[in-house]
């Protein structure tokens, strides 16, 4: 993985090579940048949501499909995904995703779920698709006030199906860095996920270097 | 020799917790670790003048941690560092007696901090 890559290695020799300091800078920005927006959900959910150490790696569509899909229900399940693309100092793809199952006992804690229902309905679509606004646009916000500069979230759109029809299965490299979120009930486990365009990466170390000497 | 703890899985957020402390307080020692096991390994008997530890780490969360600095040396005074702003996680810090800082750092949070900590 790049993340690991020497630190000696000049940053820019390499367009996927990022030195271990900017790995770790780029997963403690996405860690501070998902704080505000858990408390918000957990509020609004009357429950903790717990958050995984953000991961980070130089990966593709396809492995992601993999990676991620395997963790939710075995892969083979479908899941529910509220996704949208984000523009900025960098740009990519944000989303959040959760097995079907688990969307259920998300947003049944905000809407009456009919406890037959085996997909979600218009109703839990919209609850998904509201909860990975305030997940997702208030992590990007987050990251923009950290950065100084201004990332333009699109309204996030809800799609369901394989994972891979969902992520995608591409295999050109995208940054990405995961965040697993849960329910502290466990009933409910899910992932945020963000895919950076590695056209942008020279804009975002930019970026990180702003936001580090404004910290 | 007066030292400070300083646990974070993140190298950036030990830097910069350390710069900060090493501007306000020049004349102690920082001891840093990447992980709650590490930190009790390298702070060993000596008890520190205070703790700063992340919540969110690999291995041992940071109230774990708390708790097990606090059986170790009596009265340590422990601030947890983190991004989680969640209710529920201020109120297990609270009831350990662990004082609750909010990420991203900043100067007059760790003043604060070493403040309380009659430091």
């Amino acid at each position: 993985m790049a993340a690991s890559a020497s630190p000696a290695a000049p940053p820019s020799a390499d367009p996927l090579r990022l030195d271990a300091d900017e790995a770790d800078a780029i997963a403690e920005l996405f860690n501070i940048g998902m704080g505000e927006p858990a408390a918000a959900l957990s509020s609004m959910l009357g429950e903790e949501v717990q958050l995984s150490v953000p991961s980070f790696a130089v990966s593709t569509r396809a492995s992601i499909t993999q990676e991620v899909g395997g963790d939710l229900d075995g892969g083979l399940a479908p899941v529910c995904a509220v996704r949208g693309a984000f523009t900025g100092p960098f740009t990519g793809e944000a989303m959040l995703i959760f097995p079907e199952r688990g969307t259920l006992a998300l947003v049944g804690r905000l809407v009456p779920v009919d406890p037959a229902a085996e997909a979600p309905g218009e109703m839990e679509q919209d609850a998904l698709t509201e909860i990975g606004n305030i997940i997702l646009n208030g992590c990007l916000a987050s990251l923009s006030n950290l950065i100084g500069g201004e990332i333009a979230g699109t309204v996030p759109g809800y799609g369901a199906g394989a994972p891979e029809a969902v992520i995608g299965s591409a295999t050109d490299p995208v940054l990405f860095v995961r965040i697993d979120m849960a329910l502290a009930a466990g009933d409910a486990r899910g992932h945020a996920l963000f895919l950076l365009d590695i056209a942008s990466l020279d804009a975002f170390r930019e970026a990180i270097r702003r936001a580090l000497a404004g910290l | 020799m007066t030292s400070i703890l300083v646990v974070d899985d993140s190298r950036l957020a030990r830097n910069m917790v350390s710069s900060v402390i090493a501007s306000l307080r020049p004349d102690w020692t920082i001891v840093t670790a990447a992980s709650g096991e590490e930190a009790l390994e390298v702070i060993g008997d000596t008890a520190p003048a205070a703790a700063i530890v992340d919540y969110n780490m690999p291995g041992m969360d940071g109230l774990a941690l708390a708790e097990r600095l606090k059986e170790r040396f009596l009265g340590l005074h422990i601030g947890l560092l983190t991004a989680n702003v969640q209710d529920t996680l201020k109120r297990k810090a609270e009831a350990l007696g662990v004082r609750f800082i909010a990420k991203p750092i900043t100067s007059d949070k760790i003043r604060e901090f070493l403040a309380a900590a009659g430091q």
